[in-house]
């Protein structure tokens, strides 16, 4: 029998499975406690099955929330989802309750993935605009502090991440110093968070960066730059309008109209010419609609340009 | 005004491969079927399956033309909108051109990153977008998680005359997220995915009935025991909230022809 089969064997088997025996199942497993649990979240295979993962978490909710929570949590160390996503949906019932026990796991946990999955938990707690709609900010700072100071590098990049996608204003100076953090992908992961949150003091640091070797790298913090909006950098993005991807050229004529200064109209005058037809237009579209009285000689050139998407871009902008 | 005055417009739709392989065309009665349990008029937006033996072993050319063909034989109830992978973006580029200039396609999408495996605003997307500019089609996007979003808001904020639909509202679990983060874009509509009250609620209070849409995932198959019911899902739902009925004929329509360009 192979995964698939044994998966639908569980379906068929759930589907006859009596209401009243599962239920007296549960409240036996919920008079029996912790053992119980720990017992379920032994075998990851039955919980291939949604049902079955449901199941379990209906039963950890109706456990004393101090039995359940230590079992949970090293549910969130498995290395198989199947565990690890029955904690995680407890925890997401459980709302704030746990949160001081994933708080604790966050520092204590010595397992890469368990602090992975309890920042996971934590981000649903943090954040206003999440599932769980709670905005918990008393949790910034134990999820700065993993930020800056955990010893892996991939737990520190999640912290960035889950940070920026929390609204973590007041964690601007964890994000700064993430810039500089030893791991590139630390420092990757707070180019993209500087830009979510507008971060300002993050402009020279990312100026730097703007000489990455990867394409896609140059493009995402030219983005980072553009959501922060700082005039200061407009110069370094304008050298970006000659880049060897199209893609980064792209990002730079674009980025141009929320990094607006005097000398972008003739970089983005050049940049009309480009030879890629995409990063043509984005240039002849921002050039159009920063400043419009020094656009015209471009639109009319545009207007008569062999590409479709040129031709329609400078028509729209020239009113015809 | 009384539910079958109303019409709904399910802006997202796919057709299982057994409606898309062969010449063979769907039985009418089954067609028919299909919508005997609405309390409203209905019109489906409908692209083909994104999976792996479809749309990536055939190719965009090959499976615009077959949505074409469906919508073809049901045209007072289909309206085609054009899966594509952009990985593919050559192709792409071609069955848009063919898609909307010869076989009356309306939309592009659903972009479905997760399943092709690009990002959101990646180059490959960029080029379809101005393409779907060029040719004055709107683009839906699949939206179910954070970093989705923001690539939908990405590539909004980057083509003002675009006009985007975001999927699931953002995504089942992160609706909230979806509507902040687009919140200030004009030209993105969100797309509920069920009779959400809360959810429709919220996007009342923050961006108001005109970016609203009802788009389902509804997969159509010819299976005879099919029915499509939810619209009426959504009728309850709007009925509970009390909407004015300008709103609702919004919701379940109004704001679709607007972005589809469709005629009553």
């Amino acid at each position: 029998m192979d995964a698939e089969d044994a998966k639908q064997t569980l379906v068929r088997l759930h589907e006859r499975l009596s209401r009243e025996v599962a239920g007296t199942v549960a409240d036996e497993l919920v008079r029996l406690g912790p053992e119980a649990l720990k017992l379920l979240l032994s075998f990851p295979e039955p919980l291939v099955l949604a049902a079955s993962r449901h199941w379990i978490v209906a039963i950890a909710l109706r456990m004393k929330r101090e039995e359940a929570i230590p079992i949970l949590l090293e549910g969130l160390s498995h290395p198989d989802w199947r565990i690890f996503q029955v904690a995680r949906d407890t925890y997401a019932k459980m709302g704030t309750d746990g949160r001081d026990a994933l708080v604790e796991n966050l520092k204590s946990c010595d397992v890469v993935g368990g602090r992975k999955q309890t920042l996971y938990c934590l981000h649903r707690l943090a954040d206003p605009f999440g599932p769980l709609a709670i905005g918990d900010r008393t949790l910034i700072a134990p999820i700065a502090e993993a930020a800056a100071s955990d010893a892996s590098e991939e737990v520190r990049a999640m912290a960035v991440e889950v940070l920026s996608r929390s609204e973590a204003h007041d964690a601007e100076d964890t994000i700064a110093g993430a810039l500089e953090d030893a791991s590139e992908s630390v420092r990757l992961e707070a180019a993209k968070a500087a830009g979510r949150l507008g971060l300002k003091k993050a402009v020279g640091a990312l100026v730097e960066m703007l000489d990455h070797t990867q394409a896609e790298v140059r493009a995402d913090v030219i983005y980072s730059l553009d959501r922060i909006g700082e005039v200061k950098s407009a110069s370094a993005v304008r050298g970006r309008l000659d880049d060897e991807d199209w893609y980064v050229r792209w990002a730079a004529a674009k980025a141009l109209e929320n990094l607006w200064e005097p000398e972008n109209v003739a970089a983005l005058k050049r940049a009309a010419e480009d030879k890629n037809p995409v990063v043509a237009v984005a240039a002849v579209e921002t050039l159009a609609r920063k400043a419009p009285k020094e656009a015209g000689d471009t639109l009319a050139k545009a207007a008569k340009s062999s590409n479709e998407s040129i031709r329609t871009t400078a028509r729209h902008y020239a009113g015809g | 005004m009384p539910d079958h005055d109303i019409e709904i417009i399910d802006t997202h739709v796919h057709a299982q491969p057994s409606l898309t392989d062969g010449d063979v065309e769907p039985d009418p009665k089954w067609f028919r079927d299909l919508f005997a349990n609405c309390r409203h008029r209905t019109r489906l937006l409908v692209s083909c399956d994104a999976g792996a033996d479809v749309l990536m072993k055939r190719g965009n050319v090959a499976m615009v033309r077959a949505v074409a063909r469906l919508v073809r034989a049901f045209p007072d109830k289909l309206v085609g909108t054009m899966m594509l992978n952009p990985c593919d973006i050559d192709d792409a580029l071609e069955a848009m051109e063919l898609g909307v200039k010869e076989l009356g396609m309306r939309c592009v999408g659903e972009l479905c990153q997760y399943i092709h495996n690009y990002r959101t605003d990646g180059p490959e997307v960029v080029a379809v977008v101005q393409k779907a500019i060029d040719l004055d089609v709107a683009v839906l996007f699949h939206s179910g998680a954070d970093r989705h979003v923001e690539g939908v808001a990405h590539i909004a904020a980057k083509f003002p005359r675009a006009r985007i639909m975001m999927a699931h509202c953002g995504g089942s679990r992160c609706w909230r997220r979806g509507i902040e983060t687009v919140r200030r874009l004009p030209n993105v509509s969100l797309e509920v995915m069920r009779g959400m009250t809360e959810q429709i609620g919220a996007l009342m209070d923050t961006v108001g009935p005109r970016r609203i849409t009802y788009g389902t995932d509804f997969f159509l198959h010819e299976a005879p025991e099919l029915r499509y019911e939810r619209g009426n899902w959504l009728l309850d739902c709007l009925k509970e909230l009390k909407l004015k009925d300008a709103d609702i004929e919004r919701i379940c329509s109004g704001n679709a022809k607007e972005l589809l360009k469709l005629e009553d």
